[in-house]
């Protein structure tokens, strides 16, 4: 059957089923037709059936939720002459009809993703093309850099197929001529340091006069001064494992109009919700979702877009869009709407093949939402995908998916603040009876939940987007604002990744929080009140209560997030199992095993005994590094030693002083991307509905306490800081 | 003036049942005066069933359409409409009534207004509560007019010592329709002399009007055809909701009110008393009515031959035609038809703007819905209320709406602050909304600070609390047209499907009582749509399926086939006498086997509002409906090859008579409805079965509109068949999505 011919099916197939769901039909019926049709969903998620039955369940979705919206539209806006309650009301109903747009924007995108790529290699008579590795960086620390450079040009490719580049913008001319005669040594330090470990490793480094136009500027100044057919980008915190260009270079051989190979982001450390909340290990990372069936779902439609790391891209491609575009903040999602808009193609291949740090502390988290956000309106505002001409259809959606989504902080904060319309001001903003409001809209926040759940359940557990949502709104709320005032405003702000928090606090940006949680207090305390006092609508009070109490609880969680735990940056670790030798306190070489690596130090099991090394004791490793880097002697720092059985197992720090110690260390580090893909699949289990919930409440109830613990510890320190 | 009104007593003694429920029907206190007055000469007392032929110099017109009025709640009114000849008019008249209230009604703050033609006449204390008490009242001079007028009594009453909305349900006025008057002074003022004033016969002192048929013999069908159109016409031409046929041979001795003789039949058949017009009856048809020296009311409709007789009747509704400033004496207010999107504002439905100071104030309006009416089960109609309150009124208020006497809505005011409700919505469901009139009452209960400290005397002290504007509307919304058959509701309300056809088989069963009871059926139907049915009779041999058909005939007349159509079972005695499993069965609650699951799925689907039979998917067959042995049934049936049959019988004439006469009172032939209604002698109120199976006939032409309308009716009725409607399309979308992606947009 031909495309259009199916195409023309699907839709008078849709149109029979619009009539059908737009029925006016009543309460009761929709009620008994709800709970069957959920009841049916239930039965396809339990017997975790997939294919079409998947596809079923999604309508089943759809129906619930488009009925919902129908009743929602044709009966419960207040009346256009109470202004006072019609006005809340409209933008309450805007802020549920902008999600449930959303959901089927999310839904056309994550329909069928693509099933993984599997790996390809160039065939032998293929050439091999040269590629140039860009490393842009502003302000990152030596050390940080020194291991993405290493990682970088241990690469599995020939050596004199590719160059890493580092592309500073912290030593340009400008920087090293600051008025500030401080930051003008500063930056001349950086200047020569970053030369001398460039040279020490073999990388280029590359400055410029100016800081114009930020990343996408230091980037366009690195296409001008490289010639490779192919661009690697990596961030400055990204360092990419072995087989990065293996698993990459080899998709530009198969399609001449491919401009674009985006590989997943992998963190080794957790962001501040994970390490406040303590759920680094167990639960899906926040971004797993969005790299783990979002770009698989855009891959679909052509329309998976560059994230500015992690990539490989075309020259000629780049160049045809005068390289990478700035007009935006977020360069990379710009460039590629561009280039799709051109006829180039991309695709996505969900293999972890970087690992990079997150933001660490709370505020730098939210400055790094706070770009993405204000860059996604940016494009919303200067390129509107819908519109955009040279986009297919299906990009056209996509990407009003990707941008669309940054709007999240307006609804989140509507339903924040809705249930105070009524239980302080008696406003009646949601005209609906208790039965209607059962039948309609409890039916359908369950069937959101089920959706969200079958199709995100793996990378998301249920209420974790609410509270992510919640954590970033109060925030990003008047960014988007600042954006869609002056939409040329917002200025790059670069993600400072390398803090650390050395000792619990509260986040600098936690008052607002603490300021709602009160406010939602006072709103229980008025439910209360309102159902004792009034009881002729205790019915509509306890729903809006419920919901006031659904929104404390996010707002208690979110207390935990912002209450900052102390952890050390380094010691996250990854398992390895390489053999080594070290060094005794004789001199002479113990065999061992290497059994977990962190950014800054090893675990090495000695299954002989300590061979004399101590606590304090300076020794060297030695390993078969798995690239060519012409040295296999690496100086390590006891930190502790533990008995195991008969064995010993030493903690130890590296000692790097050369390029080729960091060579080492991204070597044991960065070797094996299999490692992570590994680590991230651990988590990646669908807990289910019931068991999300009740996990989410018992984090809620704990981090409340903590949030207000801290506050009680912290907020006084803090009044009295200037 | 006490010697008539003696001599109305005397005689209404032995014509008309007591029917108030008080202990004393009249109020005899001015009996004492009367004794002093000079016997009448003529006094009839000792032979009331004789009255003399002489010309009263009074005349009574008898106001209440219904046997007593009674006037319940704080603030209530009923209107009636009473024609008058044009003599009776210019005649001085006086009003009189006689009212009985309840006790706790408190007589100071309590009172009841006469209003004739929006004019108000005067304002009595209600305090009354021991015996009856009379009122009368002199009416100006050229207040009265001839033709319709409209009478309104409306009483404001407040409790003694409560102050609790509970109590208003205690209040209440009655009034008796044998002592609600209009006197006139003057000769035979009784007399109706042109066929447009026919609707001045008036009602009895029960509120009934009778026509006294007087025709030689009915054994043909032409005349019975007659006599049968003639009967529908005279109903409408007399206004009434219920006319009273009886047959009879000779013509009334006397005067009465609300009686009309009605002689009918070819010219060589008229009674002797009547052959002066054998003349003029000879030559051609005639429908006059005639002066007869008793002074009794007489129509004669006559010709030469049947035929002519036929042509006559029409000139009766040519010259008191069906038209809005003629309304039916019991709907004093304009009763309009809704087809869907319109608004009504309830100053247009006769609802005044009223300044309220009680606890429970209701209003009531009308109107009429088509027979295609078929909304019932999904739609919701929408009162745009217009109000306003004082700050003694309290959140918790309630305005509640019953349509039809059945609650529809119960709206909390929420908020009290604005002390203004200005198109406040309300929305309730059309459930008991029905094809034909209808009935909305909007009921506000307020809860005002003030009541809970109840000071003596604040019943009626308390200043004014609510103001409820005749600008509040009624709004119909546009809603599915089509005709779900069988429906006892189209006929009773609306003579449908049978007033829009050609002709209307109509078959009878033998015997005088038979045509009585379908003429009482044809004229009641009439009454209720204002238009008459064309029958024509028709032998039962000769009915056809495939056309709509009435049939009036006692059981054991019908033959087999007829039966079996018709959708009646002889008894259930007969049937399951020997069968005492089945006995035992149907004394078993429902009749389903009570197991623990049927238990709780049934209090499920209870909690919203749902039973375990609203959830059948297989098609069910309206079983034939059994007949109780002295009970009359009414029953609908849709016939397979296409004709819609509506079937009244009994087990014999008598019961067949009495009953249609029971089921013609407004307020049972509004309890009709459904597949089947059936009265049974001794049961007051009419047990109506619904159809289980109905079939959708169309009625409006083809449009998209009206039939996603009507589907989501349908559906509402038949909700798992929604459920599966849903699922079958959303299996082929999915089918149709899967199809989609394979070939649209990256495959691997």
């Amino acid at each position: 059957m031909n495309r259009a011919l199916t195409i023309a099916i699907w839709f008078l197939v849709s149109i029979v089923m619009f009539i059908i769901i737009t029925l006016p039909v009543s309460l009761e019926v929709h009620l008994v037709t709800a709970v069957m049709l959920i009841v049916a969903m239930g039965v396809i998620k339990t017997l975790k059936l997939d294919g079409n039955w998947r596809l079923l369940l999604l309508t089943f979705g759809t129906i619930i939720v488009l009925r919902y919206a129908f009743w929602r539209t044709t009966s419960t806006l207040p009346p256009v002459s109470d202004w006072a309650d019609f006005i809340p009301g409209l933008i309450l109903y805007l802020a549920e009809m902008y999600c449930i747009m959303m959901l089927f924007l999310s839904l056309f995108v994550v329909i069928r993703p693509l099933p993984l790529r599997p790996s390809i290699r160039l065939r032998p008579d293929d050439p091999v093309p040269f590629v140039d590795v860009f490393i842009p960086s502003y302000n990152e620390d030596f050390e940080l850099l020194a291991g993405t450079l290493a990682a970088a040009k241990a690469m599995d490719y020939p050596a004199d197929r590719f160059t890493v580049w580092l592309l500073d913008d912290g030593g340009t001319e400008a920087k090293r001529n600051d008025v500030d005669p401080d930051k003008a040594a500063a930056a001349q330090d950086r200047y020569e340091q970053l030369q001398g470990l460039c040279n020490e490793l073999g990388c280029r480094y590359l400055t410029r006069a100016q800081n114009e136009r930020a990343k996408a500027g230091n980037l366009n100044n690195g296409l001008a001064n490289s010639t490779g057919e192919f661009i690697a980008v990596f961030d400055a915190d990204h360092a990419p494992a072995r087989d990065f260009l293996q698993e990459t270079v080899p998709y530009f051989a198969r399609d001449s109009r491919l401009f674009l190979v985006q590989t997943p982001h992998f963190f080794l450390n957790p962001d501040p919700l994970e390490r406040n909340l303590r759920t680094f290990e167990t639960m899906p990372s926040e971004n797993e979702m969005f790299y783990g069936i979002i770009q698989r779902g855009l891959d679909r439609w052509n329309a998976a877009f560059f994230c500015g790391s992690a990539a490989l891209l075309r020259r000629e491609a780049l160049l045809a869009n005068s390289g990478f575009a700035g007009r935006s903040i977020t360069e990379d999602c710009e460039t590629a709407i561009e280039l799709h808009a051109k006829g180039w193609n991309s695709i996505y291949v969900d293999r972890p093949l970087v690992a990079g740090l997150q933001p660490a502390t709370f505020a730098s988290f939210i400055g790094q939402r706070t770009r993405w956000a204000q860059g996604m309106m940016q494009i919303l505002i200067f390129s509107f995908p819908l519109f955009k001409s040279g986009l297919k259809i299906g990009q056209r959606l996509s990407y009003m998916s990707s941008t669309l989504f940054w709007l999240f902080p307006l609804p989140r904060m509507i339903f924040l603040f809705a249930p105070f319309c009524y239980l302080f001001f008696d406003l009646q903003i949601f005209t609906a009876s208790g039965g209607e409001f059962a039948a309609y809209t409890l039916t359908y926040v369950l069937v959101n939940l089920v959706m969200q759940n079958s199709l995100f359940g793996r990378w998301r557990w249920p209420w974790i987007s609410e509270l992510y949502e919640y954590i970033q709104s109060v925030h990003l709320l008047g960014a988007l604002l600042s954006v869609v005032r002056n939409p040329n405003k917002p200025t790059f702000n670069v993600t400072a990744k390398d803090e650390s928090v050395d000792r619990s606090r509260l986040s600098e940006l936690s008052r607002p929080f603490y300021l709602i949680f009160l406010l939602l207090l006072l709103a229980v305390a008025m439910t209360v009140y309102k159902v004792a006092a009034e009881p002729y609508q205790a019915e509509i009070t306890m729903v809006v209560g419920g919901w006031n109490i659904f929104n404390l609880i996010l707002a208690g969680c979110a207390l935990g997030v912002v209450s900052e735990r102390r952890e050390v940056r380094s010691s996250r670790r990854v398992n390895i199992e390489r053999r080594c030798e070290v060094r005794g306190a004789d001199g002479n070489w113990v065999k061992g095993t290497m059994t977990n690596v962190s950014s800054g130090g090893l675990a090495i099991q000695l299954p002989g005994g300590a061979a004399g090394l101590g606590r304090g004791a300076p020794t060297v490793v030695r390993f078969t590094p798995l690239s060519d880097i012409g040295a296999n002697e690496l100086s390590l720092f006891v930190r502790s030693a533990t008995s195991e059985g008969k064995g010993v197992v030493l903690g130890c720090r590296y000692m790097p002083e050369t390029g080729t110690d960091y060579r080492l260390m991204a070597d044991l580090l960065y070797a094996n991307s299999a490692n992570w893909q590994q680590r991230q699949r651990s988590r990646q289990v669908n807990i289910g509905i019931i068991r999300g919930t009740i996990q989410f409440l018992g984090i809620a109830v704990y981090q409340t306490g903590r949030g207000l613990g801290y506050f009680l510890r912290f907020a006084a320190g803090r009044r009295g800081e200037p | 003036m006490m010697r008539t009104r003696l001599l109305v007593a005397a005689l209404l003694s032995t014509v008309v049942l007591p029917v108030v429920a008080q202990p004393a029907p009249f109020d005899m206190t001015p009996e004492s005066d009367l004794r002093q007055a000079p016997p009448p000469a003529s006094a009839p007392a000792s032979t009331p069933m004789v009255p003399q032929p002489v010309l009263p110099t009074r005349s009574e017109h008898f106001l209440l359409p219904s046997s007593t009025v009674r006037l319940a709640g704080e603030e209530s009114r009923e209107a009636m409409v009473v024609y008058l000849t044009q003599a009776q008019a210019d005649a001085p008249a006086r009003l009189q009534l006689s009212y009985l209230n309840a006790v706790v009604v408190a007589p100071e703050v309590s009172h009841l207004d006469v209003t004739i033609n929006g004019t108000p006449l005067r304002r009595t204390n209600i305090s009354s509560s021991s015996a009856p008490s009379a009122i009368v009242i002199d009416v100006p001079s050229g207040l009265l007019r001839a033709g319709a007028n409209r009478v309104e009594f409306s009483a404001s009453q407040r409790h003694r010592t409560d102050c609790t909305v509970g109590s208003t349900y205690e209040l209440w006025t009655e009034l008796d329709s044998s002592a609600a008057l209009l006197s006139f002074e003057g000769q035979n003022l009784g007399q109706v002399r042109q066929l447009a004033d026919l609707a001045a016969v008036g009602v009895d002192a029960s509120g009934k009007t009778t026509i006294r048929l007087i025709t030689p013999d009915l054994a043909q069908p032409e005349a019975t055809r007659v006599a049968v159109d003639l009967a529908q016409k005279l109903a409408l031409a007399l206004r009434v909701p219920n006319l009273n046929v009886e047959r009879a041979t000779e013509l009334s001795e006397a005067a009465m009110p609300g009686v009309l003789d009605v002689v009918l039949g070819p010219v060589d058949q008229l009674p002797a008393e009547l052959a002066q017009y054998t003349a003029q009856a000879g030559s051609a048809s005639i429908a006059a009515l005639v002066p007869l020296p008793t002074g009794a009311n007489t129509l004669l409709v006559s010709g030469p031959t049947w035929a002519a007789v036929a042509e006559a009747t029409p000139a009766i509704l040519t010259a008191a035609p069906v038209s809005e400033d003629r309304p039916r004496i019991d709907l004093p207010y304009p009763v309009p038809t809704l087809f869907g999107g319109q608004t009504l504002s309830l100053a247009d439905l006769g609802v005044p703007t009223t300044e309220f100071n009680g606890r429970r104030y209701t209003t009531l309006f009308q109107f009429e819905l088509p027979p295609d009416f078929y909304a019932n089960l999904y739609g919701e109609a929408e009162l745009v209320l217009d109000a306003a309150y004082s700050a003694d009124v309290q959140p918790g208020s309630e305005i509640d709406i019953f349509a039809n006497g059945q609650i529809a809505s119960a709206t909390p005011l929420l908020r009290t602050d604005g002390g203004l409700l200005r198109d406040t919505i309300i929305r309730f469901p059309m459930t008991n909304l029905r094809a034909g009139r209808n009935e909305l009452e909007v009921v506000v209960n307020l809860n005002a600070q003030s009541d809970e400290v109840c000071s003596p005397g604040w019943t009626g002290e308390a200043p004014t609390r609510f103001v409820f504007s005749s600008s509040t509307q009624f709004r119909m919304p546009d809603y599915a047209r089509a005709a779900s058959l069988p429906n006892l509701q189209g006929l009773t309300g609306s003579a449908w499907p049978y007033a829009d056809d050609q002709q209307v088989p109509l078959v009878l069963g033998e015997g005088d009582a038979v045509a009585t009871a379908a003429m009482t059926l044809l004229a009641r139907a009439a009454t209720s749509s204002g238009k008459v049915l064309p029958v024509t009779i028709t032998a039962e041999a000769s009915l056809r399926p495939d056309t709509n058909a009435i049939v009036v005939m006692p059981l054991p007349q019908m033959s087999q086939p007829t039966l079996e159509r018709a959708g009646v079972a002889r008894g259930a005695a007969a049937n399951g006498s020997n069968d005492e499993g089945a006995v035992l069965n149907q004394f078993r609650a429902g009749g389903n086997p009570s197991n623990p699951f049927n238990g709780a799925a049934n209090w499920l689907l209870g909690r919203v509002g749902l039973t375990v039979a609203d959830l059948r998917v297989l098609p069910q067959r309206d079983a034939p409906y059994p007949l109780a042995p002295q009970g009359v049934v009414l029953t609908q049936t849709m016939q397979p090859e296409g004709g819609l049959w509506t079937v009244l019988t009994a087990n014999d004439e008598t019961s067949l008579l009495e009953g249609m006469q029971r089921l013609a009172v407004t307020e049972q032939w509004r309890q009709i409805g459904g597949r089947a209604s059936a009265l049974s002698a001794s049961d007051a109120d009419v047990t109506a079965v619904e159809t289980v199976a109905p079939v959708l006939r169309q009625t409006q032409p083809f449009s998209i509109w009206n039939m996603r309308l009507v589907a989501a009716n349908w559906f509402s009725g038949n909700i798992l068949l929604f459920t599966a409607a849903l699922g079958g399309a959303a299996l082929l979308l999915m089918l149709a999505t899967a199809l989609v992606l394979g070939r649209v947009g990256r495959q691997k």
